[in-house]
């Protein structure tokens, strides 16, 4: 539980450093997968294919 | 018995019920004919809450769903969990679920992010194009947008991950099958999420060639794939190990199914059979004139729950399959309970084993059904014995 807290708390200051960026460039994708800091590295990419996934889906 | 250190107690009505479900799709006899729900919407209705109040709070979500299920009681659940995923949409930018306000009802508008000329771009790298058509459906997404859309996504990812428990636990019932093993033919990909109805209707006409990248691509490296790593999963709390729905089939000829869209499907039911695992279909609309294409399905091995067929006459077409569906949901709604006792005997008499009783269309909408006449059907099927 702690470990998910202080990774949403990355994730949070993450997204507060890219809240300018522009959107859907290849460094915005790259920085938000990175982002998911809570997840363990190799799931990133697949929780944020799943995402646009559903996204495109609902 | 004293339990073992890590043992659990196993609970008896659940297991009587998963048993009873699974008697059916073997067509062994069983005591009560088994009787499942499918209530996206109406469940709703039947509570306290507004679909609103209900799609935005997973608590009151959660009320609803057990409350349906313990005045009810039915012998198992579908649940299409993705549905409720406004918070998400909504935080990116609106979804293609549009809901009325005024009636609570959902529909789903007509949607297209690729084009014909795009297919091979797609076949190419699936995951990168998915975010392309994602940019296109979403053109004002802003990065605060994304960050409160990626916390919706979470929250609703804990709570669909805690909807097997949630049945099991509360409502002592197996849900028919697991919501993260769904198989589809790569057709209804597009079909639901990324073409639309009417152009890929024209696409299978004007744009075959193009169209058959799309489904190599979609199968090969995105259904495929998901299909071996869920072979490998443990679905001993389901009905079923496996489910798909079939929607585009509502619209393609004979000839046009057996190309584009059956190869794939097929591949896929010949790898689950041989790993000694069952499938749950949910078929909209009517599929009895496919009839022939599930003729070798092994018997016992699948669940096909259809909507306008008459299932009398699907029986005799398809003795291999395991049948859920045929009561009129019209009765529901504007019946008696006498009449909707009358319907379910007759229904349950004709069609003996390899049965399960089921409305002839998901309720979603308020006048679908009236609780009287639900509580006096599911009182009358959990007491007859044939």
């Amino acid at each position: 539980m702690l470990k998910e807290l202080v990774g949403m708390m990355k994730w949070k200051s993450t997204m507060k450093k890219c809240k300018d960026m522009q959107p859907y460039t290849d460094e915005w994708w790259k920085t938000m997968t990175e982002a998911l800091e809570m997840l363990p590295e190799d799931q990133r990419q697949a929780i944020m294919d799943n995402i646009v996934m559903m996204g495109v889906s609902l | 018995m004293p339990l073992m250190e890590g043992e659990t107690m196993g609970d008896p009505v659940f297991e009587k019920k998963l048993e009873k479900l699974r008697n059916a799709m073997v067509f062994q006899k069983t005591d009560t004919t088994p009787n499942i729900a499918s209530a996206t919407g109406w469940q709703i209705y039947d509570s306290p809450y507004s679909t609103k109040e209900a799609y935005y709070d997973f608590k009151k979500l959660k009320d609803a769903i057990i409350g349906f299920a313990n005045r009810y009681d039915f012998d198992a659940y579908e649940w299409n969990g993705a549905t409720y995923c406004f918070p998400f949409t909504d935080a990116l930018g609106g979804g293609a679920y549009q809901m009325d306000e005024k009636t609570g009802s959902l529909t789903v508008v007509d949607h297209n992010y690729i084009f014909p000329e795009e297919y091979k771009e797609y076949a190419d790298d699936p995951a990168a194009f998915m975010r392309k058509a994602f940019a296109r459906k979403y053109p004002n997404l802003t990065t605060p947008m994304f960050e409160k859309a990626l916390t919706s996504f979470f929250t609703f990812g804990q709570y669909a991950a805690g909807a097997d428990a949630m049945f099991k636990d509360e409502a002592h019932s197996p849900l028919m099958s697991p919501m993260s093993s769904i198989v589809m033919s790569p057709l209804e990909i597009l079909n639901s999420s990324m073409r639309g109805i009417k152009d890929l209707a024209l696409d299978i006409r004007r744009n075959k060639a193009e169209l058959k990248y799309f489904l190599d691509a979609n199968w090969e490296k995105v259904q495929h794939p998901g299909l071996k790593r869920n072979l490998q999963a443990d679905r001993s709390d389901y009905v079923c190990d496996f489910y798909s729905a079939f929607l585009a089939h509502a619209f393609l000829s004979t000839k046009q199914f057996e190309e584009l869209y059956w190869p794939y499907f097929k591949e896929a039911l010949d790898e689950i059979f041989a790993a000694g695992k069952t499938i749950f279909i949910f078929s909209e609309s009517e599929i009895t004139r496919f009839y022939e294409f599930f003729q070798d399905v092994p018997k016992g091995r699948m669940i096909l729950q259809v909507e306008q067929d008459d299932i009398r006459d699907l029986r005799r077409k398809l003795p291999n399959i395991c049948l859920a569906g045929g009561f009129p949901i019209e009765m529901l709604g504007h019946g008696t309970p006498e009449e909707c006792i009358d319907i379910a005997k007759s229904l349950i008499d004709d069609m003996g084993e390899g049965y399960i009783l089921s409305a002839s269309k998901v309720l979603a909408y308020p006048n679908d059904a009236k609780r009287e006449n639900l509580l006096a059907l599911n009182n009358f099927v959990r007491e007859y014995r044939p």
